[in-house]
């Protein structure tokens, strides 16, 4: 991968506009729909073959986590979320600072696999969406079954809201972590706070 | 205000509140729980329309979204909307309806004229009438265009309302809510399976709510579908939508609802949806859609008071409104008798049943005995004559082929005729699902028989007239919609169904003679909504539109808002008769979604003013915003596109912008060029197949070059590819091409290449991309605290180092787009605004001048540097580029070779680039112009050589300059060519090299 992305001494921003920045953060889970800026999230786009098991072994010893075996799957621990969104593609999400150093480790130890790995975090806006309209709102743009028997823990997709490509997983019963290109990012809030009109919501940290 | 007053005794409605609307601007009463129809019958209003063509009077025929006649506009101002039949209009406080397509009253329209120039009209008059002259065209248009459609839009344009759309997976998705849908959702629910219900009235129950002698498990009809729609809410899995239309059946059971959501309602909200379109998605479907009575063709049949028996039947029922004072009857089945009698039961007076048929069914011999009706048997309805409503008919025995009348008629005074022409099942959503139909002859209808997606039709939709048929059939059916979703049959499911018996077989006749011949006497309508009569079948067939479809477009017969829900068997059957074919040959006309019609609010849904279509903005854009940046749309980018200082024009701006990047630096945000990410062992040979020129070769650290072509040898993108590793690339492509280049390269991997081993990440959105070019731009990063040595000699063009400019980590690529010193700086998306600011105030003492995407284009044009898809169309090879130079002759493959070696491709007479000079200095040609060869403005037409791409006023070269694709242009250098403008003024122009300043390129290493 080679490019450092990160600066030690300086801070990112994230692709929402600036002017709707409001820091009044508070959890309040009274809402029926929360929307919420996630910041900056570590993200790893890795290409590889699933039937290689070095490919999987050194993935799991890499990262302290194992791989999702099917597609449109995800594994999780405390630090990270593993999403297997196509057949050779996967994605990495974490908040913690040691994904840097795992990754820069599985990238060597797959030098001589047919693999990819980039970094990613700067492509994408990450929103964070709960309560208990949660799937009712997403309905109205995704197309996909949010029903919790078809699409609950574990479950991921890659599909559309709206106008926007998505990546959508589900964290808990009613909270859904959707990430889209940054550059769609000013779009789909709008597009998510038109959707909870009528219902209680709130917008945290945009 | 006017009181309604025909109600029957003491009916349930009449202990509903009182509510107000308004009708053509006066104030009527009404029950809450009336439809508009209803309401207006109360009121003994007759005429509730006007006919498309002739303007004739019209009444209400029916009770159903099927009504053809009674189309009103509903609301007022921008909430106005036109065309809702009254059957569907649910009264509310402060409802405003006005009647349509009559001036200036409906009583008294101007437009009934038409009427007595019927002759002069018939079908397909349009085609006849206003071909000749063709001069006269425009005349002609201006009456058509005013005489055309049914009612008016709004007037205002701005739909104040919102619409909303909503995704849905259900098991089973049932179109219906009477007697076989209720049955089906509620053992479905039972199951456990996810369910959707779907009806389009305001109430479940289908006909039921009409009927009053029909008991199911010992409840009246009506009160048992109450007692399963409150077992349906009770069930968690079943979800019940009423108001709500299943309009569209589409591919793999995928079907859309519209949901009326607040129209009955007074107050409308900004957050509630007026309309909701659902978007289902179900394992299964039933249609279970019920059937349509047809009318009688009979010559008068459309005159006010003439109406379907059951809808007769169920306004009394559900309304307690009587449409008319003394009913004659006439059938060719035994449904009417039952409209007979609850006509009796409500004390109305009967004429007679004048019933077509030979001899009744026993069945319904033995249910009239006791009513003493005076029943014409083997006679039918041949005239009714009247106005603005019925006032006799003439009756008259049928002969036994059912040709002709076999006696001279009589006549009898009436108000009122029930008519019943037998019953159609509604196969709409079946056939839009691609099922195919079969005709039953002795009922007269057409029924599904092969089904093409996964559905059953049930009950009435299925061709089932009996109530204890409809309720078996649905059982068996829905258990085998079990078996289908893995679940367990409900064997022991039973429901009993008390109601008299009939017999619902029908004798047709297609069109009822009246003993003159066709086209005489008063007309018999097969379409109501757009005035087609048996007469304009018989022309149709006459003039050679003889295949169903033809007829259809020739008569319309079918069209409009009730897409023929009452007149296609009809009209299929006249035409049958005419040819001498059975129905199953001459076939049906296509059936299309909308089943009924919903508003365009409903299908743009929240898809509107800022949603209509994403804007993607780069991370600099609010720096932009701050600066006065004017923007232009690049795809869905928002790309700044100059920067106006104080009250200067466009034009200065850019003069000012490219004067600057040359002569002192200029900065852009080139953020939205595609960027794709590409690894692997393969890449380096990868990239020499989607490329024309050679990549295996390109060291480590550099960058190329590379245009890509279709397979058809013609120029699809272009951009510069660095070589991050031995097997690492990081390519570049054009802005609006990003998305697709991406696909091409995974289409040609997956399809054609498979064994390559190689990955493609799209990379656009990760990195700030900030061009600082001109003389002074070194100066401007050494200035920063780049930490690259920028020098000549430490740092070539085309190639990148890796660094910092102060804390920022930096990936700089010494390329060019403007001929000038060049640096493009990439970095991780999340700075690029930070860097942006820190290079603006660095630059501050450069003069270091922000530019948009005008002045980059006045700056590679100058350079004579093209743009895939501004000098490219697709059909532009790279020699008709005069970039031969870049593709490979050593090469053995790459996508567009082979198209490259067709003869056509060296064939003189292409078009090929070159510049163009004024003879003034001063004029700028318009972009598109075409040009001519000189002297050749008398025919210009016949002389055009090509046309300008490109075309700008050059500050640098104080002149202006163009591009253009001309035939032959290569040789034409030298002379002049002629280009004809819009305004009759004559450019003439010197044909030159596409290069118009700094010619040798020196200018990339700095002055």
């Amino acid at each position: 991968m080679g490019f450092n992305f990160e600066s030690n001494k300086i801070k990112g921003e994230t692709a929402i506009d600036n002017r709707r920045l409001n820091n009044n953060v508070s959890q309040d889970d009274t809402h029926e729909i929360i929307i919420q800026n996630a910041g900056l999230v570590n993200i790893y786009n890795l290409r590889g073959s699933q039937r290689s098991s070095i490919f999987r072994k050194v993935f799991q010893s890499s990262l302290d986590i194992e791989i999702p075996n099917k597609t449109c799957t995800c594994t999780s621990n405390d630090q990270k979320y593993v999403l297997q969104i196509s057949p050779d593609e996967w994605m990495i999400l974490s908040n913690s600072n040691e994904i840097q150093g795992q990754i820069i480790e599985l990238e060597k130890k797959l030098t001589k696999v047919h693999s990819a790995i980039n970094n990613l975090t700067d492509q994408y806006q990450v929103v964070y969406i709960s309560g208990k309209k949660s799937r009712l709102v997403l309905s109205k743009g995704c197309s996909i079954d949010l029903d919790p028997t078809s699409f609950g823990l574990k479950d991921c997709a890659q599909t559309t809201l709206a106008l926007t490509d998505i990546t959508i997983f589900c964290t808990a019963k009613n909270s859904f972590t959707v990430i889209c290109r940054n550059s769609f990012a000013n779009y789909l809030i709008d597009w998510l706070e038109d959707a909870s009109l009528g219902y209680s919501y709130k917008l945290l940290g945009f | 205000m006017k009181t309604g007053n025909r109600r029957v005794h003491k009916h349930p409605i009449t202990s509903q509140k009182v509510v107000i609307f308004t009708f053509d601007g006066k104030k009527y009463s009404a029950y809450k729980g009336d439809t508009l129809a209803s309401a207006l019958i109360s009121h003994n209003i007759k005429v509730v329309g006007r006919s498309f063509k002739y303007h004739r009077p019209r009444g209400l025929l029916s009770i159903g979204s099927e009504e053809p006649n009674a189309l009103f506009r509903v609301g007022t101002g921008s909430k106005a909307e036109p065309n809702i039949p009254a059957t569907q209009i649910e009264v509310f406080d402060g409802l405003v309806v006005e009647s349509q397509n009559r001036w200036p009253s409906l009583k008294f329209d101007l437009g009934s004229i038409n009427s007595f120039f019927a002759r002069l009209i018939p079908a397909g008059f349009y085609y006849k009438t206003f071909m000749w002259p063709s001069s006269m065209w425009k005349k002609y248009e201006w009456f058509i265009r005013h005489a055309a459609g049914l009612g008016k839009a709004a007037y205002d344009h701005q739909d104040p309302d919102r619409y909303e759309h909503l995704h849905y997976h259900c098991d089973v998705l049932i179109a219906g809510g009477g007697l076989s849908g209720l049955i089906s959702a509620y053992m479905l629910g039972l199951s456990g399976a996810k369910v959707l219900l779907a009806d389009e009235k305001n109430e479940l129950g289908g006909s039921l709510l009409f009927e009053d002698d029909i008991k199911i498990d010992g409840s009246k009809g009506i009160v048992w579908a109450k007692k399963i729609e409150q077992q349906l809410s009770d069930m968690n899995n079943v979800k019940v939508l009423k108001r709500s239309c299943v309009f569209g059946y589409h591919d793999h059971n995928f079907l859309t609802i519209a949901e009326r959501c607040s129209d009955h309602l007074t107050e409308s909200s900004k957050t509630i949806s007026r309309h909701k379109l659902w978007k289902v998605r179900s394992k299964q479907v039933i249609i279970a859609q019920g059937m349509h009575e047809r009318p009688l063709v009979i010559s008068g049949n459309d005159i006010p008071g003439v109406m379907l028996s059951s809808a007769v039947r169920g306004y009394i029922n559900k309304y307690g409104v009587i449409p008319g004072n003394s009913v004659l009857v006439c059938t060719n089945n035994d449904d009417a008798y039952r409209t007979a009698i609850t006509l009796y039961k409500a004390g109305v007076k009967i004429l007679g049943i004048v019933d077509s048929r030979n001899e009744q069914s026993s069945d319904i011999l033995k249910i009239i005995k006791k009513y003493d009706f005076k029943v014409f048997l083997g006679y039918v309805v041949s005239s009714i004559y009247g106005k603005n409503n019925v006032r006799s008919v003439e009756v008259a025995p049928i002969s036994k082929d059912a040709k002709d009348i076999s006696a001279l008629p009589f006549k009898i005074s009436t108000d009122l005729v029930a008519m019943s022409g037998g019953w159609t099942p509604i196969v709409s959503l079946f056939s839009q699902s691609g099922g195919k139909l079969e005709w039953v002859e002795k009922e007269g209808f057409f029924k599904p028989a092969n089904h093409n997606q996964s559905n059953l039709s049930i009950g009435g939709s299925n061709g089932n007239f009996d109530f204890q048929e409809c309720i078996d059939d649905t059982i068996k059916k829905t258990n085998e919609i079990l078996v289908r979703i893995n679940k367990r049959k409900n064997t022991k499911f039973t429901m009993a169904a008390s109601y008299p018996k009939f017999s619902y077989t029908p004798r047709n006749i297609w069109s009822v003679p009246n003993g003159r011949i066709v086209g005489k006497g008063g007309k018999a309508f097969i379409d109501f909504q757009n005035d087609v009569t048996v007469s304009d079948i018989h022309l149709a067939s006459r003039e050679g539109y003889q295949s169903v479809e033809h007829l259809k477009r020739y008569t319309t017969t079918g069209m409009a808002t009730d897409q023929g829900k009452t007149s296609n068997i009809n009209a299929l059957a006249n035409l049958a008769n005419i040819l001498q074919k059975p129905i199953e040959e001459v076939g049906t006309t296509t059936f299309r979604m909308p089943y009924t019609p919903t508003t365009l609010g409903n299908i743009g849904g929240r898809d509107i003013k800022n949603l209509f279509d994403p804007i993607r903005l780069t991370r600099i854009n609010e720096w932009h915003n701050d600066n006065n940046a004017k923007f232009e749309h690049v795809g869905q980018w928002m790309r700044a596109w100059y920067y106006p200082k104080n009250n200067e024009t466009f034009d200065e701006t850019v003069a000012r912008e490219v004067y600057s990047a040359r002569n002192s630096a200029g900065i852009l945000d080139a953020s939205t060029l595609g960027k794709i990410d590409i690894k692997g062992v393969d890449a380096a040979k990868f990239l020499d197949l989607v490329y024309t020129n050679s990549w295996s070769n390109l060291k480590i650290g550099k960058c190329r070059y590379g245009l890509m072509l279709k397979d058809d040898g013609m120029v699809m993108d272009d951009g510069v590819t660095s070589r991050l590793g031995t097997d690492h690339f990081h390519m570049t492509t054009t802005t609006g091409g990003a998305a697709n280049v991406l696909n091409w390269l995974e289409e040609w991997h997956q399809t054609e290449w498979p064994h390559l081993k190689v990955y493609f990440t799209s990379v656009t959105e990760s990195w700030s991309v900030i061009s600082v070019s001109g003389p002074k731009s070194r100066a401007i990063l050494d200035a920063s605290n780049c930490s690259i040595d920028l020098t000549n000699e430490n740092f070539e063009f085309m190639s990148f180092k890796e660094g910092m400019i102060e804390n920022i980590p930096v990936r700089v690529f010494r390329i060019s787009f403007t001929g000038e010193l060049s640096f493009e700086i990439n970095t991780p998306a999340r700075y690029g605004l930070q860097l942006w600011k820190k290079l603006i105030e660095v630059g501050k003492e450069f003069d270091l001048t922000p530019y948009g995407t005008e002045a980059m284009h006045v700056l590679r044009a100058e350079r004579g540097f093209v743009i895939v898809g501004q000098e490219t169309d697709g059909s532009v090879s790279p020699y008709d580029l005069g970039m031969g130079w870049i593709v490979s002759k050593k090469k053995h493959d790459f996508i567009g070779k082979r198209s490259l070696e067709r003869e056509s491709m060296s064939a003189s007479n292409r078009k090929e680039l070159v510049g163009l000079l004024t003879d003034d200095p001063k004029k700028v040609i318009p972009e598109g112009a075409h040009a001519i060869e000189k002297g050749a403005e008398n025919l210009p037409e016949k002389n055009i050589l090509g046309h300008v791409t490109s075309s700008y006023y050059s500050p640098n070269c104080r002149r202006s300059i163009a591009m253009a694709l001309l035939k032959d242009g290569r040789s034409r250098k030298g002379s002049n060519v002629s280009i004809p403008l819009l305004n009759g003024e004559l450019v003439e122009a010197k044909v030159v090299n596409p290069i118009f300043f700094d010619p040798n390129g020196v200018r990339k290493n700095g002055i």
